[in-house]
């Protein structure tokens, strides 16, 4: 499903070049649980950023379902991440003057045109035990509360693969393991998942895990 | 539902935000009110103008040359004058050609004491060859007043037993006129006969001195000119053949007019001026309110575009915002600007010094429509630069919430 082939970011720093991601091969099919680890900086959000085509490779190829992401338009790669690629951001990705069940369905309703997925949400919304909070605005949540309901409003609309970057830093034991008790339980349903953390105790049995140092990445 | 989804979170994005969102719609309040209060001023005093002219119905009036102001202001302004020329003069102009009629009239005031209902104007005719006011009477079903009758405009009520007092004597009112919404509603009509009466009458002498017979007493002469024949040429003849110690001289319409409506041209060019410079000042409000805060909310457009929204849809959802506070702001500035027109309008023309306001509910509706739509163009022009840079900026920048 996911492939990628020698994939390289190249910033600049001072003008000086660096690669954030350095010459990555890495391959992932439905069904698959991948954990990413490394050191702070090592590149990981800039490689996962380069998967869902936010940022644009400076080389390499990024194939999913045997289309090359790096050549599609900016519309393509909208309509790509409104479907088939959902994509958790790092820290906070609540939109703050929406509730929570809006959060979840309003941006899929305005990328793809999505207007049954209300169902859908309370159902993952009662499965994370955030039924009640369903009208509450997001400053109202905990911060173990408000990434939940970013991962429920990742899954809500049934895509192939997804992407979550660091859905469990600062967060307590309980809630990580919510988190990843659901990613194992997607996964076992057929999904790809993608995540990458530096917490090395909510690694499972069943995981696939790579390790990145200084943007390479190798399977651990 | 799909369509309003946009249109859906613009308006929760706009609520939630309501310091900046009211700070914005007064933004375009001020401009919608101010537009159609300057448009309401301007076209009332054309309108005003133009009925008068059009009432008159005469093409080139003679006056005695000093009182050519009053004269226009007791047309245009409804100040009440009282001037008058001996009608000898008269001789030196018949026989102009061109000329299809003409009639005298004679401008009386009478005063605000004890001796008189109102101060009016008080407007003689001369039944014979009178062209103008007996159209009048003949359009509104009144009989021509006999002596010691008055005809009055439709804003001058009568005393309890149906006359009206001027210098002590009793006039029977025998017809009201319908409503012009010219100043001609505030005068009083009657034929040279009772005019004679009036300039006979001890209070008028002490108060305006001996005048002698009315009839030969004429303050203006009404002239209308044959088909086909340019009135600034009568004029122009008339003047030429007036000998240099005569009082008197002729003036077209607008001629005479020609001050109100200098002013009523400025007064256009002014609130135009004054509109252009308050919509650019609106608009540079809200492109800054716009630009700071969609700057602080880059990181809401990153979430969104992480999860699919193409930049045309983070666009529309800026652009949205803006056509939201620009319908609120011209909709509220516009029913303020009816509502306050409605109740405070007499002060309005009191405090403006202007004959009166249009108050017709279609004019201000259909008025109300275009100050809305310039209002709705001012806040999407100020939206644009938003929406362009939401659209064109790399996502990467969105999604570190970073300035734009
Ligand atoms: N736009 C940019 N311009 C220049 N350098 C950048 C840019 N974005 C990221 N970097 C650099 O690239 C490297 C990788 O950054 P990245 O955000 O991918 O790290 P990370 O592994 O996600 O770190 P963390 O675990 O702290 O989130 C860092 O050294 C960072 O400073
Ligand atoms: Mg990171």
């Amino acid at each position: 499903m996911l492939n990628v082939k020698n994939l390289t970011k190249t910033f600049d720093r001072q003008n000086r070049h660096f690669d954030a991601v350095h010459e990555v091969n890495f391959s992932m099919k439905g069904g698959d649980f991948c954990v990413l680890t490394g050191p702070s900086g090592c590149g990981k959000s800039t490689f996962f950023h380069l998967l869902c085509g936010i940022t644009k490779a400076d080389g390499g190829e990024v194939f999913f379902d045997k289309k090359d992401i790096c050549k599609l338009s900016d519309k393509e790669l909208a309509a790509l991440r409104a479907e088939k690629i959902s994509y958790v951001l790092q820290g906070d990705s609540l939109l703050p003057n929406f509730t929570v069940l809006e959060n979840i369905c309003l941006p899929h309703q305005l990328s793809c045109g999505r207007t049954d997925l209300e169902k859908k949400a309370m159902e993952l919304l009662s499965h994370f035990g955030l039924e009640a909070m369903a009208n509450d605005y997001p400053s109202n949540l905990s911060g173990g509360e408000r990434r939940r309901v970013a991962i429920a409003r990742a899954f809500v609309h049934d895509p192939k693969l997804i992407i979550a970057d660091e859905p469990t830093s600062d967060l307590d034991e309980e809630n990580t393991a919510m988190i990843i008790d659901f990613f194992q339980q997607q996964a076992k349903q057929g999904k790809a998942i993608l995540i990458s953390t530096h917490d090395l105790s909510c690694l499972r049995p069943g995981m696939i895990r790579y390790q990145m140092e200084k943007g390479c990445m190798k399977k651990a | 539902m799909k369509q309003f989804v946009t249109l859906n979170m613009a308006l929760k994005n706009l609520q939630r935000r309501p310091v900046r969102s009211w700070c914005m719609i007064f933004f375009v309040f001020m401009l919608a009110a101010s537009l159609f209060f300057c448009t309401v001023l301007t076209d009332s005093l054309s309108e005003s103008l133009e009925k008068t002219t059009n009432r008159m119905g005469a093409d080139v009036i003679v006056v005695p040359e000093e009182y050519e102001k009053d004269m226009a202001d007791a047309l245009f302004q409804g100040n009440i004058s009282s001037f008058t020329f001996d009608k000898q003069w008269l001789g030196e102009i018949t026989g102009v050609e061109g000329i299809a009629k003409s009639s005298p009239q004679l401008y009386l005031r009478t005063l605000a004491a004890d001796c008189c209902s109102t101060a009016v104007q008080l407007i003689a005719f001369d039944p014979e060859t009178d062209f103008i006011i007996t159209s009048w009477l003949n359009d509104d079903g009144i009989e021509l007043p006999k002596k010691g009758e008055v005809i009055v405009g439709s804003k001058i009520t009568p005393e309890t037993d149906g006359n009206v007092i001027f210098f002590n004597k009793p006039y029977k009112v025998v017809g009201q006129l319908e409503e012009t919404r010219s100043n001609y509603d505030a005068c009083v009509f009657m034929t040279y006969e009772t005019a004679d009466e009036i300039v006979h009458s001890d209070k008028w002498i002490e108060a305006f001195g001996e005048a002698g017979a009315a009839e030969n007493l004429v303050s203006c002469l009404m002239i209308r000119a044959e088909q086909g024949i340019d009135k600034n040429d009568i004029a122009t003849k008339i003047n030429y053949r007036l000998s240099k110690d005569c009082p008197v001289r002729a003036y077209t319409m607008n001629g005479l007019l020609s001050g109100a409506m200098n002013t009523v041209n400025s007064m256009d060019n002014y609130s135009s001026i004054l509109m252009i410079l308050i919509s650019i000042l609106v608009i540079a409000a809200l492109v800054c309110i716009f630009t700071i805060t969609i700057n602080e909310r880059t990181k809401e457009f990153g979430i969104l575009a992480s999860l699919g929204a193409g930049s045309g849809k983070l666009a529309g959802l800026v652009l949205s915002e803006g056509c939201m506070i620009g319908l609120a702001g011209g909709l509220i500035g516009v029913i303020f600007s009816i509502v306050g027109l409605l109740i405070f309008g007499n002060t309005i023309v009191v405090l403006m010094d202007i004959p009166k306001l249009i108050t017709a509910l279609d004019y201000l509706l259909i008025l109300g429509l275009k100050c809305m739509a310039l209002a709705l163009v001012v806040s999407i022009v100020a939206s644009l630069y938003s929406a362009w840079k939401v659209s064109r900026n790399s996502l990467d920048t969105l999604i570190k919430g970073e300035e734009m």
